[in-house]
């Protein structure tokens, strides 16, 4: 595995603990709040600084260590959590969430980045300790240090350290093993002298097997520097007595040292003398002054009764929290796919689908019973795969909704509203494709009902409504379709201003009859917006109409019920997948389509109505339905077989109308042959072929043909601008590919 | 015969470097992604060094240490804690049960390794 991926798996895993952050703040907004959750919060911004750290990511490391620090310190109950805190805080996981988007080279170079940085770190200021900000800065600079650089330097040097190692005697306890640093000192140089000390060995009697009982003297001829040499004991040092005096050490330096340990003086510095550190005669000088005086320390001595003692009630805590820890998290045995992968496969079940009806075709005209019956099991299983394969796919609408939690708490502070946001239905799973192409839609939906339905605290009250404004996301499945339902208790949707507005923009003429269907839908007209003042929210009057092509490129439609002084609703209906559908397959002039199921209203046989002077139009129980004729729509001749069909059946030929409706518009596809339903594995069609209205996407069918899907929504828009254009022949726009 | 290592982190990315850097000087790595985790990736195996992370959902570093340190095979067993500045009075709270080594984060991959091989 290479530092790359490891680093895409840092980038996953930030990404997780900022919306974990952000949800556990979510909660303490609401006014929850208790020390698991602060842990929580803590330990996200703990994690992301110490991965961040391992990959040099100094930016992130710089600033989470304070966002770390105050967590740090709210945790302990050093500072109180108030709105104030909990607001900064949420606009620092914001920008840690910028800071995981860049590199630290292009943080350097944003220096709108390194404001928002340092405002926020000033922001956060009154809140963090100063030592800690101090801190940071150390650590990250005086972090480089790589003892092997400078070992290559050069290997003769006469700089001799002399380290004194008087460990403690539960080193071998504790896992340390002397042994270990002092062959790690050979990685920092040589090991001139080694002196083992074993005075403290004990009688027999009273040996310990597991203690340590004896002290080094070492010299080491090193050109490490202090640091590096004490890195060594970092793990030991603080129940030892370690003392490095570097090769400037002066006669003083180990007088001290002499003096600061147990052993007889002269003894001592006969070692010293032994190990090379001193020369004999600067020491019998300096042993002769009065000065040097022999003071006795006692060793330290750790005993581990007291630790014996509680050991039964540690293993207890111990079992009663892994006990705990049990019941609250069930294990969610899950693994991580990459999507690509999942895609894949659900790519290639579909290919097994088409097979498998070819394979059916086939065997029916074998009329062979078994093979028939086996086909038919086949048929059966392959289903199983197909739903299951798709099922891998389906994540829950949740996580989508609870993102919406944060945008109504923002939305609402900075309208000076207040909004209660209620959740329905997050258990409700959809693709994960039409889950992220949803973000969006949703986003603008929720910030329109913010802004424009739900009213201001004034009017809430002077209308004798609950103060806090009410906004429902709800998520429910109707008739193999998903719906998602974005609901407010405002004021409804002011139809006298839409009118009004739609006239203003040349949208509707002035004695245009519209149903309040109709009326509510001019909302999505593009360039459309009734805000008086345009707020930097619901933007500029672009976006409900951006809103609508979005939810119709997933195939989908969405319907707005509004009553005055009551709230709206917008009704987004999406099919459960889209890469598999129902359809129903057709054909003109030999040529195979597939209209998607969910459109068709009915069938009928062309050849019984008249079109209406002339016009692609029809009289259909007193409605006037436009239609579109696949083979002019597609330029489509006859081919050869089809001609020989054509030939043969000319009198009796029938023409087909299949009616579609989306949304409130009804149109029909005029067709040759009708071939009945079918389900359907979506294949995207290539870039090339983006510009081609009225074909979604293609399908192979079960003898091997291709079938183009069409995609209703644009073709009925077609329709319709046609018959309001009142042109006969079409324009010629629609398959060539100019866009 | 290569020496064995623990680790226990709840970051994939930490496990991750670790174990890539130690896996580069030839150790054998076992990764575990909680105290709970890590008590049971034990199983009986010779493990030369644990490295622990403190704070981790489910089971601690602190509570998995202080079961560890209660398993006659695994009494003596170095433990390196991983640990933030921030977190002194953890490193106390770590010290009255008998772990030993602290790091700090963020280290450097080589700052591990460095240690491992100090402790092994």
């Amino acid at each position: 595995m290479s530092l790359d991926a490891i680093l895409q798996t840092f980038f996953v895993e930030a990404q997780e603990h900022l919306e974990s952050m952000e949800n556990m703040l979510l909660k303490m907004d609401e006014g929850e709040c208790d020390d698991e959750m602060l842990n929580d919060i803590f330990r996200s911004a703990h994690t992301i600084k110490g991965s961040a750290g391992i990959f040099g990511l100094d930016h992130i490391v710089n600033f989470t260590h304070v966002v770390e620090n105050v967590l740090d310190r709210a945790r302990d109950k050093e500072i109180e959590i108030d709105t104030d805190l909990i607001n900064v805080i949420f606009k620092c996981r914001d920008h840690m969430q910028s800071l995981v988007g860049v590199t630290l080279d292009e943080f350097n170079a944003q220096t709108d980045l390194q404001k928002t940085d340092s405002d926020l770190l000033t922001a956060l200021a009154p809140w963090a300790s100063t030592e800690n900000i101090e801190a940071v800065e150390q650590t990250c600079t005086g972090t480089e240090s790589q003892p092997e650089n400078k070992l290559t330097d050069d290997g003769g040097t006469d700089k001799l350290w002399h380290i004194s190692l008087r460990l403690s005697t539960d080193c071998l306890k504790n896992g340390m093993d002397p042994l270990s640093f002092i062959k790690f000192l050979t990685s920092l140089g040589e090991i001139k002298h080694i002196e083992t000390i074993i005075d403290n060995f004990p009688s027999l009697d009273n040996f310990d097997a597991e203690s340590l009982y004896f002290a080094y003297e070492i010299a080491l001829q090193s050109d490490a520097s202090l640091e590096e040499i004490e890195n060594t004991f970092m793990f030991v040092q603080d129940d030892s007595d370690i003392t490095i005096l570097p090769p400037s050490a002066t006669i003083e330096d180990y007088l001290a040292l002499i003096d600061k340990l147990p052993e007889e003086n002269q003894r001592l510095g006969d070692i010293l003398v032994k190990c090379g550190s001193l020369a004999r005669h600067s020491l019998e000088q300096a042993l002769a002054s009065p000065s040097a005086e022999k003071t006795v320390t006692d060793q330290p001595d750790e005993s581990p009764a007291e630790e014996r003692k509680d050991s039964d009630a540690t293993i207890n805590a111990a079992l009663t929290k892994q006990k705990q820890a049990k019941t609250q998290a069930p294990e969610g045995k899950q693994i991580r796919i990459d999507s690509s992968r999942l895609d894949h496969l659900i790519n290639l079940i579909g290919e097994l689908v088409i097979n498998q009806q070819r394979i059916e075709l086939l065997s029916k005209d074998s009329k062979n019973p078994p093979l028939i019956e086996a086909v038919d099991d086949f048929d059966n299983f392959t289903n199983q795969i197909r739903d299951a394969a798709l099922s891998l796919r389906m994540v829950p609408i949740g996580g989508t909704f609870q993102r919406f939690k944060r945008l109504v708490r923002d939305t609402s502070q900075e309208l000076g509203k207040e909004v209660e946001l209620i959740i329905d239905g997050a258990d409700t799973e959809l693709d994960r494709l039409m889950v992220e192409k949803l973000g969006d839609p949703l986003t603008h939906i929720v910030r329109n009902a913010m802004d424009h339905g739900l009213e201001s605290t004034e009017d809430r009250q002077a209308a004798g409504k609950n103060i806090k404004g009410q906004l429902k996301l709800s998520a429910y499945h109707e008739g193999g379709h998903i719906v998602i339902a974005i609901s407010d208790d405002g004021n409804g949707i002011n139809k006298v201003r839409i009118r009004e507005k739609a006239i203003e923009k040349g949208i509707i003429n002035n004695d245009s009859q519209l149903s309040d269907n109709e009326l509510f839908h001019l909302i999505f007209h593009p360039g459309f917006s009734t805000a008086e003042t345009v707020t930097n929210l619901s933007g500029r009057g672009v976006g409900m109409d951006v809103v609508k092509r979005n939810v119709e490129a997933l195939q989908g439609s969405i319907d707005i019920s509004s009553k005055t002084g009551l709230g709206s609703e917008f009704k987004i209906r999406l099919p459960l997948t889209l890469a598999i559908i129902d359809g129903f397959h057709v054909e003109a002039k030999g040529t195979h389509f597939i209209i998607p199921q969910a459109t068709i209203i009915e069938c009928i046989d062309l050849s019984n109505h008249q079109d209406i002077k002339g016009r692609h139009c029809i009289n259909l129980r007193g409605d006037m339905i436009p239609y579109l004729n696949m083979s002019e729509i597609f330029n489509l001749a006859p081919s050869q077989k089809m001609k020989a069909v054509d030939h043969m059946t000319r009198h009796t030929a029938k023409r087909e109308l299949v009616i579609v409706q989306f949304g409130s518009d009804v149109a029909g596809i005029a067709v040759d042959r009708l071939n009945g339903e079918i389900q359907t594995v979506v294949k995207p069609l290539g870039p090339i072929f983006k510009a081609l209205k009225g074909i979604g996407g293609s399908s192979l069918l079960g003898n091997g043909e291709i079938a183009f899907i069409l995609d209703v929504p644009q073709l009925i828009e077609l329709a319709i601008a046609n018959e309001i254009a009142n042109k006969i022949s079409y324009p010629e726009s629609i398959n060539s590919p100019d866009k | 015969m290569s020496k064995t290592i623990l680790i226990v982190d709840d970051s994939a990315s930490i496990r991750q470097v670790i174990t890539m850097t130690l896996k580069g000087a030839g150790y054998e790595v076992i990764e575990a992604v909680d105290g709970k985790d890590g008590l049971s990736k034990l199983d009986g195996k010779k493990i030369h060094l644990i490295v622990s992370d403190v704070n981790m959902p489910i089971m601690g570093g602190i509570d998995m240490v202080k079961a560890i340190k209660q398993m006659p095979a695994y009494k003596f067993t170095p433990i390196i804690m991983l640990t933030t500045e921030a977190s002194d009075d953890m490193k106390q709270q770590g010290k009255a049960i008998g772990a030993k080594a602290w790091m700090v984060k963020p280290f450097k991959p080589e700052q591990m390794l460095q240690a491992v091989t100090m402790l092994t």
